[in-house]
């Protein structure tokens, strides 16, 4: 008699939907094929995407092309391509830049750092946040991330830039060729050298004594 | 009093939703398509005529395949002519009839629920969730309305005629089960019921043979109005194998092919099922504030009671039959991730025309869930803690539940302020019910206000979101006009992945030049002296192109035509064709409708009269009321001989017993949704007097 309560008392406690839902999950966890789920979020990734990239690269031309709804649906996707992803640095860096635009420094600090972590070999991970950090007027800052833009090689900007199914679309959106993103990369080099060697001197300089840099103000972050 | 409450959910969908009446908001995606289709048979219909053919559609289409999606049958399309007759605009009229045949579905399911959980409450519940989950916007961005509601119906005639064999019943799934034939569905339902209910199963085959042995005549009738109402299903499939119609986007076959144009296309079964649809609605779910069409959504009670039930709730029958039916359905619906659909795929032949794996989330998924979560409530509620100490556990587990969720809600991106009353009028409604301190008047306003109240908000950025400009979607207002001369130009190419098409129309676009095509097709009919005979399986493009650019006085027809009768008039022919303009002297038009147009010809010589509208083989041509014959022309139109003289050509779509036939389906399904509602009422009145 006292078995059978202990054995009705046991079945009542494992007699839960609980157990039911974590054997129903054990089972698919089986019979389920990982890379077959891994291709259904990229598929449900794109569908989120936005309509055009478009935007992205008009804004890195002309800043004054500011529209926040637009930023922030970028924004939006490019968060969910990471919480899906595990974090991608040509995600982090798409966030860097749109951040930018939103006047939100901070975050995109954070996330060029990211992208910088992920991916040390892209020039533009480095030089976004030196320009960033040059505009806030943290020099020494500024300067470290323009040194280590110039540590990249640029042709690994072409490779990362090719290989990103982030960036293609931008690419596709300009139709740009692989010789017009080296390009661009070794122009700002250029830039790159000399922002180094002036945040540098800036750094130098008494608080009272630095003057804003009109040239430098005018630069805006890049997407390549 | 808890119909008040159900007719209050009903308003306040309604009102919710009220942008789609007023014409402010747009359908979108397949519900644009569809209010396309109903408007072209409703314009048609109204007027006594059956359409048949749409002239306008890539150069004219049998519109078979269209009928079939709305189901041309159903009573409730008269509906639509009703609300234009008393002066509503087209438009409203549909989404009118969208939202009447929205809540009749919804009716159906509540009805369903109480028979099936056999408690009002629940049903309630069961019934405001599901109207408030994502099930309702498929009405204005999907067809799957058309499917569910009667559906939902079938079931609940089902489960009523097996709980008490009644005629109004069995006329029920009759009716039902005619609108609609979605056999796997049914049958996974079957071998589960099976496997949960064997000796109910007995009983009621025992049932049902009985009933059938008392009712012989009726249960005939039934069953032979139910095989007439696949005869245009099993016909259009026919048709579907004939070659003579291509659908690239649905078969992914782009070239001629004698291959069912019905069977789906693996790629598209693959590329978007059931995990990539619940995938992208997780995006939404923690900022309800970007809710849009096709996101899957069940209010927060939902999510509550699948909480508490999870921990509170064992299994029995009715939750085993939902779980184990819903998730091989969820597990079918993974045809990437699992072996399960391969093997149905495999080994059931009808797997291979289902076309959007997806759907069986909303139709059938859904439903299952929200029936499952109200049995769990069911269960829970029926719980009585006897002692304090009871009670306080009780209490304290339904505050760590709630608090949990708290929690998790306070991790979303942008929760929405609604989430949060959501938890603490459930909290407060648990321990008010346990307490005992419920009325029962407070008790359903409080369960309306928890299960609606996030809704209400959510939907209020759901309207935000959806395209708010409504145009005339297709802008095909003009397909009742007729006009000889079209304007000049490259025709419309198809798009690279196009739905519908005529075979031989889609093989014109994709290898001709367009801009010569579309000054051939500019002519809606053209006289030609002579015909030349092609071999369909060679076509020489350039002639044909060289034919068409210069004008030539040669149709081409197929190669049965019989040779003897390939020379025209004699004596020395012009060497270009003769286009027929409006004010053309030899050739006018008499009348043009849906399914036909009639010309009057008044000839010199004999001539081949090609009129530039798609051929299919249910066309027929007349001239002077005697039947000829009718040729497929210059590869993809019609064309016939006109003698010299004064004569009527005539050219009509599709045979006499197509005809009787639709107008008997017509008369059958009326007559039968008639005699349900009168049988129905007779049994509630019977059933009232008799208490």
């Amino acid at each position: 008699m006292r078995m059978k309560k202990i054995k009705n008392q046991i079945f009542g406690l494992f007699n839960r939907l609980i157990v039911i839902y974590f054997l129903i999950g054990v089972g698919f966890y089986f019979i389920s094929d990982k890379n077959a789920i891994m291709t259904s979020k990229i598929a449900a990734l794109d569908r989120l995407r936005p309509e055009s990239f478009k935007y992205l690269v008009d804004i890195s031309k002309d800043p004054s092309l500011f529209d926040e709804k637009k930023l922030r649906e970028y924004v939006y996707y490019y968060q969910k391509v990471n919480d899906y992803s595990g974090g991608r640095a040509d995600a982090y860096g798409m966030l860097g830049l749109c951040y930018y635009h939103l006047k939100d420094y901070k975050k995109a600090i954070d996330a060029y750092t990211k992208a910088a972590q992920d991916t040390p070999q892209f020039f533009w991970f480095h030089y976004n946040p030196g320009l960033i950090y040059f505009k806030q007027g943290q020099f020494k800052e500024a300067g470290e991330n323009f040194k280590k833009a110039l540590a990249t090689n640029p042709v690994h900007a072409v490779v990362f830039i090719s290989r990103s199914k982030l960036y293609v679309p931008l690419i596709q959106d300009k139709t740009i060729q692989e010789t017009i993103v080296l390009e661009n990369v070794q122009r700002a080099f250029k830039d790159c050298e000399r922002l180094m060697v002036l945040s540098y001197q800036m750094d130098a300089l008494k608080k009272e004594d630095r003057k804003p840099v009109p040239v430098v103000e005018k630069l805006t972050p890049q997407i390549f | 009093m808890i119909t008040s409450f159900i007719l209050l959910a009903f308003a306040l969908w309604m009102y919710v939703f009220k942008g789609y009446v007023m014409g402010e908001l747009s359908l979108i995606s397949d519900g644009a398509a569809y209010y396309d289709h109903f408007k072209f048979f409703v314009d048609y219909f109204s007027r006594g005529i059956y359409p048949l053919w749409d002239a306008t559609y890539y150069h004219g289409l049998p519109i078979e395949f269209f009928l079939r999606r709305i189901g041309s049958f159903n009573p409730f399309i008269l509906l639509i002519m009703l609300f234009n007759k008393i002066g509503l605009a087209h438009f409203q009229s549909y989404i009118l009839f969208l939202n009447i045949y929205y809540l009749t579905g919804m009716a159906g399911f509540c009805l369903l629920a109480n028979r099936l959980l056999g408690h009002k409450m629940t049903a309630f519940v069961a019934v405001v969730l599901l109207s408030f989950s994502s099930f309702s916007t498929t009405v204005f961005d999907s067809y799957l309305i058309f499917t569910y509601v009667p559906m939902i119906w079938f079931f609940y005639f089902l489960i009523a005629f097996s709980q008490q064999p009644q005629r109004h019943f069995f006329l029920g799934m009759t009716f039902t089960a005619m609108l609609l034939f979605t056999t796997y569905i049914l049958s996974t339902f079957f071998v589960f019921y099976l496997a949960f209910y064997p000796r109910a199963f007995k009983r009621i085959s025992f049932q049902y043979w009985a009933f059938f042995k008392n009712n012989k005549i009726f249960v005939i009738l039934c069953l032979l109005a139910l095989a007439v109402s696949l005869i245009p299903g099993v016909l259009f499939f026919k048709e579907a194998g004939s070659g003579e119609i291509m659908m690239p986007s649905r078969s992914g076959v782009y070239t001629m092919s004698t291959e069912n144009v019905m069977k789906v296309d693996r790629i598209h079964i693959l590329r978007w099922a059931i995990l990539e649809e619940l995938i992208f609605s997780s995006y939404f779910l923690d900022n309800l504030r970007k809710l849009e069409p096709a996101v899957f959504y069940i209010p927060f009670f939902g999510i509550i009671i699948f909480c508490v039930g999870a921990w509170a709730v064992g299994l029995n029958k009715k939750l085993g039959l939902f779980l184990s039916w819903g998730t091989l359905l969820f597990l079918i619906g993974l045809p990437t991730t699992t072996p399960i659909f391969k093997f149905f795929d495999q080994y059931v032949f009808f797997f291979k025309y289902i076309r959007n794996l997806h759907f069986i989330l909303w139709m059938i998924i859904l439903p299952i869930l929200v029936l499952f979560l109200a049995e769990q409530l069911r269960v829970f509620l029926s719980y009585s803690p006897r002692s304090r100490k009871e009670k306080a556990g009780l209490f304290i587990f339904l505050v760590l539940i709630h608090a949990g969720l708290a929690f998790f809600v306070s991790s979303f991106t942008t929760p929405i302020p609604s989430t949060y009353v959501t938890i603490v009028l459930s909290l407060l409604f648990f321990t008010l019910y346990f307490a005992g301190w419920l009325r029962p008047a407070f008790m359903l306003a409080l369960l309306f206000l928890v299960i609606t109240i996030e809704p209400f908000q959510a939907y209020g950025y759901f309207v935000q979101n959806v395209p708010h400009k409504r145009g005339d979607y297709l802008n095909r207002t003009k397909y009742n006009k007729f006009v000889f001369g079209l304007p000049r130009g490259p025709v419309d190419p198809l798009p690279p992945v196009f739905y519908f098409s005529m075979s031989w129309y889609a093989f014109l676009l994709q290898n001709f030049d367009l801009a010569v095509l579309g000054d051939y097709l500019s002519n809606k009919v053209i006289l030609y002296d002579k015909v030349e005979r092609l071999d369909p399986k060679n076509v020489d493009i350039d002639k044909i192109e060289k034919n068409f650019k210069e004008q030539q006085n040669i149709a081409f027809v197929p190669d049965s035509y019989p040779a003897d009768q390939l020379a025209g008039s004699e004596g020395a022919l012009p060497e270009k064709s003769q286009l027929i303009g409006n004010d053309s002297k030899e050739v006018g038009l008499i009348s043009f409708g849906v399914n036909h147009v009639k010309f009057k010809a008044d000839l010199p010589s004999r001539k081949f009269f090609v009129y530039n509208d798609n051929f299919h083989s249910n066309w027929e041509a007349f001239v002077d009321g005697k039947k000829v014959d009718l040729w497929r022309t210059n590869l993809s139109f019609k064309g016939l001989w006109v003698p010299a003289g004064e004569h009527v050509v005539y050219f009509r779509y599709g045979k006499d017993w197509q005809y009787a036939l639709n107008f008997s389906l017509l008369a059958i399904f009326y007559f039968i949704f008639a005699r349900l509602i009168w049988l129905s009422f007779k049994s509630r009145r019977h059933a009232n007097e008799k208490n």
